[in-house]
């Protein structure tokens, strides 16, 4: 009883000896609790519970909540292991005058519960205080502007603190197991575990190589993956991406361990290095790298992740509302048999309809001449629909997204939804030819490739092409259909009136349906439109496509849902980003001590003062910055290609958000050398033998 | 003609009721190409006698001449250049630096100096084959034994041709074998380089090395041993005089002369 009282009070004298030193670290995981809490309590928050359409919000908060507690377990794992590090001569001490490994390991829990559940409540106060902030930035993110004032969640206290009394028990077992494996001779004797290497040269040169070839390799092999293949566990290309991940990370870790040292190394013998005074600092440098390269390799996967993780945030924004405007990008779109029915419904219901334009589309069986024609068309022969220029022009005025048109004649734009998933370059597209059935016409060459469709996709049976207006007129069809785009105004864009057209749109009986025979011989094909179905038979495709679309609840929904994607995946990465920076930060400062020495002996050897911090600075920058800024191009380029498959997307958010991980980063690097100065600075030579 | 004067230095740690004087107005010169040490009961101020005279600290009172410049009141910068070119420093505990080989430990404040690459070379030679390192040039220093780190250390010191060389208890780590061979190299280059050393020890066969021995007690001069005859008398005036102090200990110096 007696010793453990003993040790208790030890136990609150060192954590308040080095509290000062972790606050940063500290904050950061009382960060990770306040989001906790506020996520958790999301799930009762009444605003949201009484939202349909509620799953995936819910489950995106759920795993925003787990990722946050996987990333605090392993920042708290990692933070302190090297808290046992820096003590290990301490520890030695204590073992040689006599206490068990038992005693040192709940000496060591005890200090460290102090800080983790001072970092505990704290997190809790402060999830409490935020809690309303969090609630209104959530449902900003989601387009509602609504109060929220739910704040005090006792299951959510709860279950943050059993979680995050569960992580520090769990991290309390391992840190004893370390504690158990320590041999005291190797503590008291720290030149003996230094870790020089021992490797053959051979070996040595064999590695270092094997990094930058590693992540070379497997930058090329990205390149080959195809990214839009869903991602499954079962699935080849997700395990491949899996292994590719892996070499890119294992030869970042090569990277770090062997590549830099040994370029350092070969650098310092070198003449140049002699003459510019670089020796000791490419040394240092060098065994630094070597030292940390687990750290260094990990900040690289947490930038990276987060980088993607934010350029995942970026891109399926933005993809998703250019999908959303691909198929609807007016709030109303109409074909003529409904036109009276639909724009009645909605004004009885008291909204206005402001008329954009109507256009003209003839649908006629087609075929592709050139190369690879198969392949675009996916058969021998299909229905296209057509529409004149001058209908796509004025389209044009009112659908921002559509492309430029410029039609000479005998030409036509080709404009198709499985454009996307095609690696064709646009070169060998404009090579084909579009004939048509209908004797006596020209074969139309293609002016361009577009995803584009005016009205939105979903009005068109499959491929629409935009030819000149004289030749628009040539072709026969049955009677040509007319659909007219609307603004609609007055009306909430998520209206139940509104959901309810928007439902409706889809339903068999108010699809437009057409059969096509598709005959080996074009000129023997033929379509046939009708509202009814037809008897199927082996030669007859059927295709069907929307009368009309409206956008409004779409759109709604799409919001949401992206609102809370983006919102989780950005303070997933910056949290992540704030919590780890804070945790390298702490770790290069605990090394002052080790260096402090090195430092001294310098001095002595006659380098001035200045000139040492000059040397310290110049050290933290590359430790800090070289792990973030490899991060930072893996990650773009990672997304680079994300984006460049997906059709050259707009990656400005992403490069403001890396931005803002880089800042983070250096504000801690900035915060690091400041302190590190302070506590060099603080060594005076003649302390040395003391110490 | 001289390499080092101290004149009235004092030196105080502390302030009030801990206030202590580890030096207390001391005074004496060192001639070029002396050998001399210096000895004294634990705690008489010999090392901090050391950091003043070697930059590494201020006194609180008094002047410390060094090369004919007084240091006392150089500024730190010039202090750093002033240590780069004339002084070389030998400590109990080495003071290798562990991330560069043994090479790079000699050649490093070279590099520093701005010495042409072949003068560079000249002087790695001329010292490895001084203090026996040629085996030992691409080791890194926590692949080396005690005896070995003191030689390397002891080159680098050395290295620079520095017109004084100080060492503090440079053998205290080492066994008596490679101690006296470390001493033997003291002894030569003293000889032949004329590089004069100042040398602090509690050890009498340590002390039977040099030339001129320096006694300091409670932070003040006690007195001085110069050598006349041979180094074994000159070890029996040592033993004599540390009894004499007090506190100095008698019990190998039959089996280890
Ligand atoms: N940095 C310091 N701060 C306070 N007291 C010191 C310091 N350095 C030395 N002293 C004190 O000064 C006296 C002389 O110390 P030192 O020169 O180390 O003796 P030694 O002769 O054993 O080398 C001792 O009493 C020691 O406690
Ligand atoms: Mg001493």
């Amino acid at each position: 009883m007696g010793v453990i009282l003993v040790i208790s009070k030890i136990a609150f004298k060192n954590f308040r000896q080095h509290l000062a030193g972790r606050v940063l670290y500290l904050v950061a995981i009382a960060l990770l609790v306040m989001i906790s809490y506020d996520c958790l309590t999301t799930f009762e928050n009444p605003i949201i519970l009484k939202m349909n359409r509620l799953n995936p919000i819910l489950g995106l908060l759920l795993i925003l909540l787990v990722a946050l507690l996987v990333f605090s377990l392993l920042i708290i794992f990692y933070a302190n292991r090297f808290f046992v590090y820096q003590r290990h001569s301490e520890f030695g001490l204590l073992i040689v005058s006599g206490l068990s490994r038992g005693q040192i390991a709940w000496l060591f829990f005890l200090e460290t519960l102090l800080g983790e559940v001072l970092a505990l409540l704290a997190g809790l106060v402060l999830g409490m205080l935020t809690n309303k902030l969090f609630a209104m930035l959530l449902l900003r993110f989601m387009g509602i502007s609504q109060e929220t004032n739910h704040w005090w969640s006792l299951i959510g206290l709860r279950d943050v603190s059993v979680a995050y009394l569960v992580i520090f028990m769990i991290v309390g077992v391992l840190d004893a197991i370390r504690i158990f494996q320590l041999r005291p001779v190797r503590l008291l004797n720290p030149e003996q575990s230094t870790d020089q290497p021992m490797t053959a040269p051979w070996l040595a040169r064999l590695l270092a190589w094997l990094g930058p070839l590693l992540v070379v390799g497997s930058y090329l092999a990205i390149f080959k993956l195809n990214w839009l293949e869903p991602f499954r566990l079962a699935d080849r290309a997700s395990l491949n991406t899996l292994l590719i991940f892996m070499a890119l990370m294992l030869g970042v870790w090569f990277v770090f361990r062997n590549t830099l040292p040994q370029l350092c190394a070969h650098l310092r013998q070198s003449e140049w290095a002699y003459r510019h005074q670089r020796i000791l600092d490419l040394a240092m440098t060098g065994s630094e790298f070597r030292r940390h390269h687990q750290s260094l390799t990990l900040t690289t996967v947490f930038v990276t992740a987060s980088v993607v993780l934010l350029g995942i945030a970026a891109v399926s924004y933005a993809d998703n509302y250019r999908d959303l405007d691909e198929e609807a990008p007016v709030d109303l779109a109409v074909d003529q048999a409904y036109h009276d029915q639909v724009a009645q419904e909605i004004r009885g219901q008291g909204g206005q309809l402001e008329r954009l334009t109507s256009i003209q589309v003839k649908a006629v069986p087609a075929q592709m001449r050139g190369p690879h024609s198969r392949e675009i068309m996916g058969q021998r022969n299909m229905p296209v629909e057509v529409i004149p220029s001058s209908a796509y022009r004025r389209v044009q005025r009112h659908q921002r997204g559509l492309p430029p048109l410029i039609l000479q004649e005998r030409q036509a734009l080709y404009i198709s939804y499985n454009f996307q998933y095609q690696k064709l370059p646009a070169r060998v597209l404009r090579q084909n030819k579009i004939k048509f059935a209908q004797p006596g016409l020209p074969q139309l060459a293609i002016s361009g490739y577009s995803r584009q469709y005016p009205f939105g996709n979903s009005l068109f049976y499959a491929d629409l092409l935009v030819v000149p207006d004289a030749f628009f007129e040539q072709l026969h069809s049955d009677p040509p259909r007319r659909l007219t785009g609307y603004r609609i105004k007055k009306m909430a864009p998520d209206s139940a009136f509104l959901r309810k057209i928007d439902h409706a749109s889809f339903a068999s009986k108010n699809l437009r349906k057409m059969t096509y025979h598709a005959d080996p011989d074009l000129r023997k094909s033929w379509l046939k439109t009708s509202v009814t179905g037809q008897k199927k038979s082996g030669d007859l495709i059927t295709y069907s496509s929307n009368s009309y679309s409206v956008r409004g609840p779409f759109q709604v929904m799409l919001r949401r849902v992206l609102g809370v994607v983006i919102f989780v995946i950005s303070l997933l990465a910056l949290l992540m980003t704030f919590a780890w920076a804070s945790v390298f930060s702490l770790r290069q400062l605990s090394q002052v001590e080790q260096n402090r020495f090195d430092y001294l002996t310098m001095k002595k050897l006659g380098v001035a003062e200045d000139e040492l911090l000059r040397y310290s600075d110049r050290q933290n920058r590359r430790i800090f910055l070289t792990p973030v800024l490899f991060g930072i191009a893996n990650g773009l380029f990672i997304m680079h290609f994300v984006g460049w498959h997906l059709d050259h997307l707009p990656l400005k958010l992403l490069y403001l958000l890396t931005l803002v991980v880089f800042l983070v980063y250096w504000f801690f690097y900035l915060f690091t050398a400041y302190n590190y100065r302070r506590l060099l600075r603080t060594t005076q030579i003649s302390t040395q033998r003391l110490i | 003609m001289r390499m080092a004067e101290v004149k009235q230095v004092s030196k105080n740690f502390g302030a009030r009721q801990n206030l202590v004087r580890a030096l207390n107005n001391i005074s004496f010169k060192i001639e070029r190409g002396e050998f001399v040490g210096v000895m004294g009961p634990s705690g008489a101020g010999k090392t901090t006698l050391l950091n003043v005279m070697s930059t590494i600290d201020q006194p609180t009172m008094g002047r410390v001449y060094l090369a004919g410049q007084e240091i006392t009141t150089l500024p730190e910068r010039d202090l750093a250049e002033f240590r780069r070119n004339n002084i070389g420093f030998i400590f109990q505990d080495f003071n290798l630096l562990p991330a560069l080989s043994v090479r790079e430990n000699l050649v490093m404040i070279l590099s520093m100096l701005r010495l042409p690459a072949d003068q560079v070379e000249q002087r790695l030679a001329y010292f490895s084959e001084r203090l026996n390192l040629a085996e030992l040039m691409s080791r890194y220093p926590n692949e080396l034994s005690m005896g070995q780190k003191q030689r390397v250390a002891a080159a680098r010191a050395l290295m620079t041709r520095p017109q004084i060389v100080f060492a503090d208890e440079p053998t205290g780590s080492l066994d008596s074998k490679s101690a006296t061979e470390l001493l033997q190299y003291l002894a030569t280059i003293n000889l032949e380089d004329e590089t004069t050393i100042m040398m602090v020890t509690h050890d009498a066969f340590t002390a039977s090395y040099c030339n001129r021995i320096i006694f300091i007690k409670d932070g003040a001069l006690y007195s001085e041993v110069v050598r006349s005859g041979s180094r074994r008398q000159f070890f029996h005036q040592i033993i004599d005089m540390q009894a004499a102090i007090g506190g100095g200990n008698l019990s190998d110096f039959k089996n280890r002369l």
